[in-house]
């Protein structure tokens, strides 16, 4: 640590600007601040009746966006320092602990580019690389960057890669990719800096649909292969390129 | 139950214009599910847009965004412009910028090309252009496929603009005009101050790059967007500890590895990782909106409070309008 670093007491409250509160949870990545993030989420309701605008969950940090009109920046920082011993006592719904969300995935080069370059620079055969990206539960823990992407980890040691130096200006739609300690699903074609492995043909986000986004804060994921075949009789685009 | 008023068409897009698309206050509620908040670039001309007519402050209006739009009128109408100068006429005759004003229809809407005098100008109409919603919001975000009456795409030529039934009742509204002493210039002959609030990650930064960062002129790069305006002056060194994601804020200054800050707007990510230098008070977010390329602006750090108060006077200007119509 350098001279420079804060400290803090956790859970530390930031008034980032006049209708922003950052509350941080944990200095570090884990389960149990990502749940106490959910707990504070569904409470932000009944703390700020009529004055909540927004609720950004993320790693180990949320951010409640709020109307200044209605509650002055220190009253909701008050409130919430006030509230959470109670917000600690929140039950979580029993949904983040039974369900199995399974993405079908297909690990082939032709729809996961970087398979192979990713499983040489990691030192394991690709076969390896699938066994050991689809034999692991992860768990969503923030929904961002586009509607419905979803933040998945924690990814095996032997897996963790740097994002790329040069992002792609073109990801398919589906696209199973890693970085980091972290895995997900591209929702749909954007750029991306993540390594594809693989693509499913799930659909991550719908809009009409209730609710829009497949995967849920809390939500528990495996990824299970599938071979080109099933992945194309699931409705899966053999031809989203990438650029 | 009373049925919904039948839309109305009210306007061609004869040209579009560079970028136009339907914007209103934002898209709240949803940022949890990775949605961007979206909005007005410039919300004080937005703002002005909907006051002028007395519409409820959060109507959808058109964002032009560097002019060479046209329009032709299809019915009789009252509208509204504010923000950039883009030399509006109706028939080649010049309209008052920051004004509402009367269309007849076969009239001809006419915006030039920019007049070094902003980046975005907003077309309002009376009660608002009918724009369904989509996650509470009619905001068109071209990134996500959303919003609009394109799916996320901006206005195309030739498509034809609606206006809720409201909007053609009244038709003895008084014509208003912005005071002149209450209209921005966005001219860039002079340097502009972005006041800031210093963020939880500030002291992470050395006190060199902190001082540094509030000396230094910055210029407004042309690689901006509405996800973020870019700058560019001398480098700072952003720290080398790696954030983990977080929630991101309207104005939040981030410094990327190449160590040109970017100050993030009205489309940008829910959530990031470079490390930040603090959060721009919302009330000169727009003044940055509307900086042309080249412009010269310093930041200068500013307590909570008095963002807090300047918020407060905005709402209280503008919202009074969504209760007491005139």
């Amino acid at each position: 640590m350098d001279s420079h670093s804060p400290t803090y007491d956790y859970p530390s409250y930031e008034l980032v600007n006049e209708f922003s509160l950052l509350i941080r949870f944990s200095e570090e990545l884990d389960d149990e601040a990502s749940d106490d993030i959910i707990r504070a989420s569904n409470y932000a309701q009944q703390l700020l009746p009529g004055g909540l605008t927004d609720i950004i969950p993320s790693y180990t940090s949320l951010m409640i966006v709020f109307d200044p009109l209605v509650f002055p920046p220190e009253t909701v920082k008050q409130k919430f320092q006030t509230a959470w011993p109670e917000i600690q006592q929140q039950p979580l719904a029993k949904k983040s602990d039974q369900t199995l969300i399974e993405i079908p995935t297909c690990y082939d080069p032709s729809v996961g580019p970087d398979l192979l370059v990713v499983a040489e620079q990691l030192q394991l055969s690709w076969q390896e690389l699938v066994a050991r990206h689809s034999s692991a539960h992860y768990r969503v823990y923030t929904l961002g960057f586009s509607p419905g992407f979803a933040f998945m980890g924690q990814l095996d040691s032997k897996l963790r890669i740097p994002r790329k130096l040069t992002p792609r200006t073109q990801v398919p739609a589906g696209s199973v990719a890693i970085a980091d300690f972290q895995t997900a699903v591209y929702p749909r074609q954007s750029p991306g800096g993540w390594h594809l492995i693989g693509r499913t043909p799930l659909r991550l986000f719908t809009p009409d649909k209730q609710p829009p986004t497949l995967l849920q804060p809390g939500d528990r994921v495996r990824f299970t292969p599938i071979d080109l075949e099933q992945f194309s009789s699931l409705g899966g685009d053999l031809d989203g390129g990438w650029v | 139950m009373s049925a919904s008023p039948k839309p109305i068409p009210v306007l061609r897009a004869v040209s579009p214009g560079i970028r136009a698309i339907y914007v209103d206050r934002g898209r709240r509620h949803h940022q949890a599910m990775g949605l961007t908040e979206s909005g007005p670039m410039d919300e004080y001309a937005f703002l002005w847009s909907n006051r002028l007519l007395a519409n409820p402050s959060s109507s959808a209006a058109l964002e032009i965004t560097m002019g060479l739009a046209r329009f032709e009128a299809l019915t009789d109408s009252v509208m509204a412009i504010s923000g950039a100068d883009f030399a509006a006429a109706i028939n080649g005759r010049p309209l008052d910028n920051w004004s509402s004003f009367n269309l007849v229809k076969g009239d001809l809407l006419t915006f030039k090309a920019s007049q070094r005098r902003g980046i975005v100008a907003y077309l309002a109409i009376k009660g608002g252009f009918h724009c369904p919603n989509l996650f509470s919001s009619c905001c068109t975000v071209e990134r996500e496929g959303l919003g609009g009456n394109n799916q996320g795409q901006k206005l195309i030529k030739g498509e034809t603009l609606y206006a809720t039934q409201a909007s053609l009742s009244g038709p003895n509204t008084v014509l208003r005009t912005v005071a002149p002493e209450l209209i921005p210039n966005y001219a860039n002959d002079q340097p502009i101050t972005l006041r800031f609030i210093p963020g939880y990650q500030w002291p992470l930064f050395a006190t060199r790059q902190q001082q540094h960062f509030v000396t230094t002129a910055y210029a407004v790069s042309d690689q901006s967007d509405r996800m973020g305006i870019r700058l560019r002056g001398p480098g700072l060194s952003p720290p080398t500890k790696s954030m983990i994601s977080e929630a991101i804020a309207l104005g939040a200054i981030q410094v990327p590895p190449d160590g040109q800050p970017i100050v993030l707007m009205r489309d940008r990510q829910t959530i990031g990782g470079y490390p930040k230098l603090g959060t721009v008070l919302s009330t000169d977010i727009e003044r940055l909106a509307q900086a042309m390329p080249g412009q010269t602006l310093r930041f200068s750090p500013v307590p909570l409070q008095l963002a807090y108060q300047e918020r407060v006077s905005r709402e209280r200007f503008f919202r009074p309008t969504d209760a007491t119509k005139k």
